[in-house]
């Protein structure tokens, strides 16, 4: 299993991401990078990312193209750049949603998401199926 | 037949991203939660409107079905916890023969069956209130100060 951890991440103004730099140890194999514009989240950047989900106030997951290996794999999630979840387990995290395979981050904590208008947020997830 | 995620990585080098102008609203059928908004990726519109990357949906729904009847054999959660796809033979989606291209409104089809769970669209024409509606990004609201209370009008 890939470890993933942020070492330098993002350069923004306002609302708008002007670049995005980023160095992941390990090997990422899926990216999301979910904006809030006027309030709505919407797919900016992504890799093996089919859809997101706007589940409520705070809660937006991420549907994967591809299945991942297992339910237990690496997590990265940042809002704004800064890293919120580290090299995560996201099945812990999500106290055993087993049955989110194909869409693993629907219960990511309210927490490591972006809800302001003027936040982003963005994931990667290490191995694949 | 090369594994869908080099496919993929190929098709994003490549393709411009379709920003759709299509949303789906749904509620799951066992949950009182607020309506949640399926949002289609700009990466994937491409691929899937470009053709040749994404494989048949039906392989999607038969590694799910898999995925499922094992979970349902496991005694435990502690047992559930340990699924992985070599536990059930692999993954099929990955080699699968790709499809050729869709038109937006079929590739939302495509997702909503990919993405959303069985209860929300299997026979949902029977359903006695609509589990989901194909709105257009525009109807989707800006003011999210009473997000948790959005349900689908009857």
């Amino acid at each position: 299993m890939s470890r993933l951890e942020a070492e330098t991440l993002a350069n923004i103004a306002g609302s708008r991401v002007i670049s995005m730099e980023m160095n992941v140890r390990g090997t990422p194999k899926c990216h999301g990078l979910i904006q809030y514009t006027a309030g709505t989240p919407s797919s900016l950047l992504s890799n093996n990312v089919s859809s997101l989900t706007d589940i409520g106030t705070g809660v937006c997951g991420v549907n994967l193209t591809l299945a991942m290996t297992s339910s237990n794999f690496p997590a990265l999630v940042t809002v704004n750049g800064s890293a919120v979840l580290n090299n995560l387990d996201v099945e812990t995290r999500n106290g055993g949603v087993v049955t989110a395979l194909f869409y693993p981050l629907r219960c990511l904590s309210p927490a490591g998401v972006a809800t302001d208008p003027n936040q982003f947020s963005h994931m990667a997830l290490g191995d694949l199926a | 037949m090369t594994h869908l995620f080099e496919r993929l990585m190929a098709a994003a080098e490549v393709l411009e991203p379709v920003q759709s102008q299509y949303r789906v609203l749904f509620e799951l059928p066992d949950n009182d939660g607020p309506a949640g908004i399926l949002i289609p990726d700009p990466n994937w519109m491409a691929a899937a409107m470009a053709g040749g990357v994404l494989p048949p949906i039906n392989t999607y729904l038969s590694d799910l079905s898999r995925m499922y009847a094992w979970l349902a054999a496991q005694p435990d959660d502690e047992e559930r916890m340990k699924f992985s796809w070599d536990k059930i033979g692999g993954a099929t989606h990955p080699y699968a023969e790709p499809i050729g291209p869709m038109t937006e409104e079929q590739a939302i089809e495509y997702l909503i069956q990919k993405d959303l769970p069985l209860s929300v669209w299997a026979d949902h024409e029977k359903a006695n209130r609509p589990r989901f509606k194909i709105i257009r990004t525009e109807m989707v609201p800006t003011d999210r100060n009473f997000r948790n209370a959005w349900r689908i009008a009857a």
